[in-house]
């Protein structure tokens, strides 16, 4: 029996019932990664033993007729800025080689109590700074569908390794897009919670003001069931949010009738036409269950990006100013200390991660402050304001994730052709709200496209109704990518 | 807004503390030049009435209360320490005298 | 010559205010009589360290003279991950000073994070405050022999406290 393309609900009510052992589903997700993963390149390290001796306290716990958490036995992969106690955590990044942590992220530690067994550590952009995976310091991670095309990024070990079917779920970050994007590009759903609705303790920061964490899973239930067993208050993180997750497992109704969907117009200008075919058909599709479509405007869309290569450098060059090569992870010796810092953190990061701090710390300069990073502070009142104003008139945002389906690896010939693979997935996050990728259908070259939906904050429930709707309609069924899909 | 010259991307490596080759300065120099373009639109902007925007969500700081936690051993919090002497950790000298000093506060 | 400058006591700044503009400062001057020419202004920068049980952004403990490294936390190390969360007894402390100076205090204060690279300053930032500190115009009266005198505060603002380096001949630790 293949449990591969088993969702995470049907595993924990199965090892739940008994019907299969959390040792049977771990054992056969290690060996497919052991089998698969050379072609796919997802893993940054398979804890092999921490997850058996987790699936056998699973078994010992229902053979003695103890209550099982919601994750039961579900294998689930970490997007590595994800810290983990005991287990190499790089961010990618060759400037955290070796680093081994004494403690676990938050969200580790709830997937722990939810009975969820880690399997590894997944790829991204170093510092989860990129769009393709490609600015990973350690390896290429291929797209199952495709193997000649990027998997998105910067959670794209996250994404392709949910969608070849190597772990039932796996957790990724999205800073501007770096959940659903990847998740658009690999035909799997990608959730990006409301700011403050996970907590941040023990994700490696790359833009504190705009970092969240979600689950990556290849059904719209599963990812109501994974931020359901992540989300919550923490004190350890001054912005966690104290309102009750509620709703969340509820809300998969299936009942559209009468929900306002919104069309913002500069989110359809420019884009392939699979896309522009494969949302109109989405559309359609909600307004026969019911919904309505409202047209609508967000003016300021067109100064996201600017803002936010501006506020999320920014970020982003005062928090890797603690990769200074004294307590941890790699240094080069010099003489000199500024010299040792400087050598240390030039031969460390790599070519965005240097280009992202040299470009925040430009924006934070003394004499320049006001023109960039409090311009750009300004910009992002305006985008909310946009926001704010929509959800006057509809209940959720429909858009493409990506203007494009996955593009072949060294395609973006600069950097700011790469930036712009974030162009409808970055206000979102300026704007504090929860966004959600879901298939929506192949392109012609066989490619998976996503759909997006924004949603006032903390209605992640309404994303994920209007979403389940959109997967039962118009998504991929049970189609499978190359890589792993045969299983 | 204003080209970017080599002195400046020197400037901002050595308040970074990043090392950047010749090579490296040069490509800088030209790919943060390309992008300060395209975000040029931003300064005819008229936000003179808008109030910065820091965090996405309003609220007020949390605090805790002042009670002690355990602390790590001091051979776990140093266990990654890329050089040490007993239980401290080493660097070069920071009184040495300096070769190019801005930005550092003894 | 008298210049401007850094003085040598802890913490003590001499910011000097010409009396007379350009001539005072271009033409050469008498080292024996730098008052003619200058007015010294004197602020002083005084450190109050809280009498808490924990760090300011850690529930890690605090013991003077305690063992190097053995009173850490991962927040503390500045491991990736860790976030500041702000001990209320350091607000309660602050304000009361405040109160005590006759301060005005801000309903909305806040912190900012001042960046420099040094070894004992784990996250490449201080958490101090630059905008908006938390109290502002201050006063206090101290008695000297020819009666009250009153020093102005300009402001009191929340800072945290480095690490501590020790050195020893070409190397610091």
């Amino acid at each position: 029996m293949s449990f591969a393309f088993w969702s995470a609900a049907d595993t924990a009510r199965r090892v739940a019932a008994g019907e299969v052992t959390a040792t049977q589903i771990t054992d056969a997700a290690l060996t497919r990664i052991e089998t698969i993963d050379d072609q796919l390149g997802a893993f940054l390290a398979v804890d092999t033993d921490g997850a058996l001796a987790a699936a056998a306290e699973v078994d010992r716990r229902r053979a003695a007729n103890q209550p099982l958490g919601p994750l039961a036995g579900v294998p689930i992969a970490l997007k590595d800025v994800l810290v983990t106690r005991g287990l190499a955590t790089t961010a990618g990044s060759k400037i955290l080689e070796g680093w081994i942590p004494p403690y676990d992220a938050h969200v580790v530690e709830k997937l722990r109590a939810a009975d969820a067994i880690v399997v590894g550590k997944v790829n991204c952009d170093e510092f989860a700074m990129g769009s393709s995976t490609e600015n990973s310091a350690y390896k290429p991670t291929r797209n199952p569908w495709n193997p000649a095309r990027v998997p998105g990024g910067s959670s794209g070990g996250s994404s392709a390794a949910v969608a070849a079917g190597l772990c039932a779920a796996s957790l990724g970050t999205d800073t501007g897009g770096s959940i659903r994007q990847p998740a658009s590009l690999c035909g799997v759903v990608g959730l990006k919670p409301t700011y403050g609705r996970v907590s941040r303790w023990g994700v490696v920061a790359f833009a504190s003001s705009l970092d969240q964490v979600g689950p990556l899973t290849r059904t719209v239930a599963d990812a109501a069931l994974v931020l359901h067993a992540i989300a919550g208050f923490d004190p350890r993180d001054s912005t966690s949010l104290e309102a009750p997750v509620t709703g969340l497992l509820e809300s998969l109704t299936g009942d559209v009738r009468g929900l306002r969907i919104g069309l913002p117009q500069e989110y359809f200008e420019a884009m392939d036409d699979d896309v522009r075919a494969a949302i109109a058909q989405t559309a359609a599709a909600l307004i026969e269950r019911g919904a309505e479509t409202v047209d609508l405007s967000l003016p300021h869309t067109h100064l996201a990006l600017p803002a936010y290569y501006l506020i999320a450098p920014a970020e982003a060059s005062s928090n890797l100013a603690r990769f200074d090569g004294v307590r941890y992870g790699r240094r080069v010796e010099a003489g000199d200390l500024t010299e040792m810092y400087a050598k240390t953190r030039g031969a460390g990061f790599g070519p965005e991660v240097k280009r992202r701090i040299m470009l925040g710390t430009y924006a934070l300069r003394s004499g320049y402050y006001d023109a960039y990073y409090k311009k750009a502070q300004q910009i992002r009142t305006l985008i909310k304001r946009d926001f704010d104003r929509a959800f006057r008139y509809c209940d959720v945002i429909l858009t493409p994730t990506t203007p494009t389906p996955a593009f072949a690896f060294g395609a973006k010939a600069t950097p700011f052709d790469m930036y712009l693979a974030d162009v409808f997935t970055l206000s979102c996050n300026l704007a504090g709200l929860p966004g959600i990728s879901v298939p929506c259908g192949l392109a012609r070259d066989g490619l998976p496209i996503g759909a997006q939906l924004l949603g006032r904050p903390l209605d992640e429930p309404t994303l994920l109704r209007a979403g389940a709707v959109i997967e039962a309609a118009v998504g991929l069924g049970d189609r499978r990518p190359a890589i792993g899909g045969a299983a | 807004m204003p080209e970017l010259t080599r002195k400046e991307v020197e400037e901002i490596a050595l308040l970074a503390r990043l090392h950047l080759a010749p090579d490296e300065i040069e490509r800088m120099q030209r790919e943060l030049g390309a992008i300060l373009e395209h975000f040029a639109a931003i300064a005819s902007v008229d936000t003179s009435s808008v109030p910065a925007m820091t965090h996405a969500v309003p609220m007020d700081l949390r605090m805790r209360v002042d009670v002690p936690e355990p602390s790590l051993p001091a051979e776990v919090a140093l266990a990654n320490a890329p050089r040490r002497d007993g239980d401290l950790i080493v660097v070069p000298s920071s009184i040495a005298p300096a070769r190019s000093g801005t930005g550092t506060e003894p | 010559m008298t210049r401007p400058g850094r003085q040598t006591q802890a913490d003590g700044l001499v910011q000097g205010t010409p009396r007379a503009s350009s001539p005072a400062l271009d033409a050469p001057r008498d080292a024996k009589k730098p008052l003619e020419d200058w007015e010294p202004v004197i602020g002083l920068e005084v450190h109050v360290q809280l009498a808490t049980h924990t760090k300011i952004f850690s529930p890690s403990a605090i013991e003077f003279g305690a063992p190097p490294n053995s009173l850490t936390d991962p927040l503390v190390m500045g491991l990736p991950g860790t976030l500041p969360v702000f001990n209320h007894t350091v607000l309660q402390l602050v304000l009361r000073l405040g109160v005590a100076t006759s301060s005005q205090i801000r309903a909305r204060s806040r912190f900012a994070r001042k960046h420099y690279f040094y070894p004992d300053l784990p996250k490449g930032y201080q958490i101090s405050q630059y905008e908006e500190p938390l109290c502002e115009s201050g006063h206090l009266d101290v008695i000297l022999r020819g009666g009250l005198k009153r020093v102005k505060l300009q402001r009191i603002h929340i800072e945290e406290d480095a690490g501590k380096t020790t050195h020893v001949g070409a190397r610091s630790a």
